[in-house]
């Protein structure tokens, strides 16, 4: 057996590349094949959210609670304010277009960003928009205080038990009501992402499983593709509680072909790498396209949806790509524009 | 260049660091901050970082390392 290989940047972009093209791809295939027809397709596609918590969680380190605060509003719901006012400005644009009047999409998409759900709903009579896959910052947001406020917990056993409490809470939260602010997400999000984190820790995936424990991960990531369905972002977990663990099963055995595949010397490897290096980025522009523009007009003007599908996959690679460099040029120019102001101070 | 390197990431983590801090375990950067501190060092030093050279960076000094080659090749 030879050595085993180790988690770092590069791996981690590399499971971000892949998990960041397969929403992308499941976005636009379940156009085609709906979740509930594909029980197969939903079985893959539904560790994907817990998989991009559990990657997350390597990028995890405990910190001071305010300095926490601080940097998580920044990063992520910073972006999540610029992606959705980007949708409000658009939105009611497309509303009109689509002859239902620009006021009533403005309020929509208005009532979307603040109450920050993933799907169109109506919550206390009002109709609320999508604010697309950037829901998952705003859960991110609270998983990521939450955890660290564990951290706290001096005790693994405490932690342990604390993280069990806040995701039973967090399923909990999903069956009462619907939650706004994509909270009862963000709970259980906190459970996969201290996952990730103790992983890093404890450096699990770079050591060797038991038989026992693969055989049994291997059931239950079976068992998850066949017969389990989760969407978070619905409250959607057939098996209740059970739902979530099984999720883990499937997000082992993605993370490790992910370790092996990253090593691979390949340039579709490496294609996927720079995905995932910008996958923060691709994640808030598919948001803006996914919401906002009317992508739904290549079922209209295609032969067939099949074309309508292909086309979709290729219209969002292009603006991404377009939008990516535009985003590199601006981070290039504000870097230039910053080093100036400093150079001109130390002089 | 390993001072420069140091002095940018401190800045940005508010933490110190040493050639030995390993950045996934240590630094605890947020996938934003990494990608923005791989876009500030290729500005600053003027080296294309490709993702794939990531792969061989753990620790400070790997990334030091690394840049010193780029800028070297």
């Amino acid at each position: 057996m030879g050595k085993r290989l180790r988690i770092n940047i590069g791996t981690l972009n590399f499971a971000k590349g892949m998990a960041i093209i397969l929403m992308i791809v499941g976005h636009s295939i379940t156009e085609l094949v709906p979740l509930d027809q594909a029980p197969i397709l939903w079985g893959l596609l539904s560790p994907l959210l817990p998989f991009f918590y559990i990657i997350s969680g390597y990028l995890f380190t405990p910190k001071k609670i305010y300095e926490t605060v601080k940097t998580t509003a920044k990063d992520l719901l910073k972006p999540y304010l610029i992606v959705e006012i980007v949708n409000l400005i658009i939105y009611p644009l497309r509303s009109l277009w689509q002859g239902k009047g620009y006021l009533a999409g403005l309020i929509k998409m208005g009532a979307g960003i603040l109450f920050g759900v993933g799907m169109d709903t109506e919550i206390l009579g009002i109709s609320v928009a999508s604010v697309g896959p950037v829901w998952f910052l705003v859960s991110l947001f609270w998983a990521w205080n939450l955890l660290n406020l564990i951290m706290k917990l001096k005790s693994l056993l405490e932690q342990i038990a604390m993280i069990i409490l806040v995701v039973v809470a967090g399923y909990l939260l999903a069956w009462i009501s619907f939650s706004w602010w994509s909270l009862s997400c963000g709970l259980i999000g906190t459970g996969y992402l201290a996952i990730g984190y103790y992983l890093k820790k404890y450096k699990i995936m770079e050591k060797k499983a038991p038989l026992w424990a693969i055989a049994l991960l291997a059931a239950g990531a079976l068992w998850n593709t066949r017969f389990s369905k989760m969407l978070m972002i619905k409250n959607v977990y057939s098996h209740g509680l059970f739902t979530i663990i099984l999720a883990v099963c499937s997000c082992y055995f993605m993370l490790w072909a992910c370790i092996y595949l990253s090593h691979i010397d390949f340039v579709l490897v490496d294609a996927i790498e720079e995905c995932g290096r910008y996958s923060f980025w691709i994640l808030c522009i598919h948001a803006v396209l996914y919401t906002s523009l009317p992508w739904h007009i290549f079922f209209r003007i295609m032969p067939n949806s099949t074309f309508a599908v292909l086309a979709l996959l290729v219209y969002n690679a292009i603006v991404i790509l377009i939008v990516c460099y535009l985003l590199k040029e601006i981070h290039r120019w504000k870097y230039m524009k910053e080093k100036k102001k400093n150079g001109r101070k130390d002089n | 260049m390993e001072e420069k390197i140091i002095k940018l990431l401190e800045e940005m983590t508010g933490e110190s660091v040493s050639r030995d801090t390993d950045i996934l375990s240590d630094l605890g950067l947020s996938s934003l901050e990494i990608m923005s501190l791989i876009s500030d060092l290729e500005e600053e030093f003027d080296v294309k970082i490709k993702a794939k050279a990531m792969k061989k960076v753990e620790t400070i000094g790997d990334l030091v390392d690394l840049i010193t080659e780029l800028k070297e090749g």
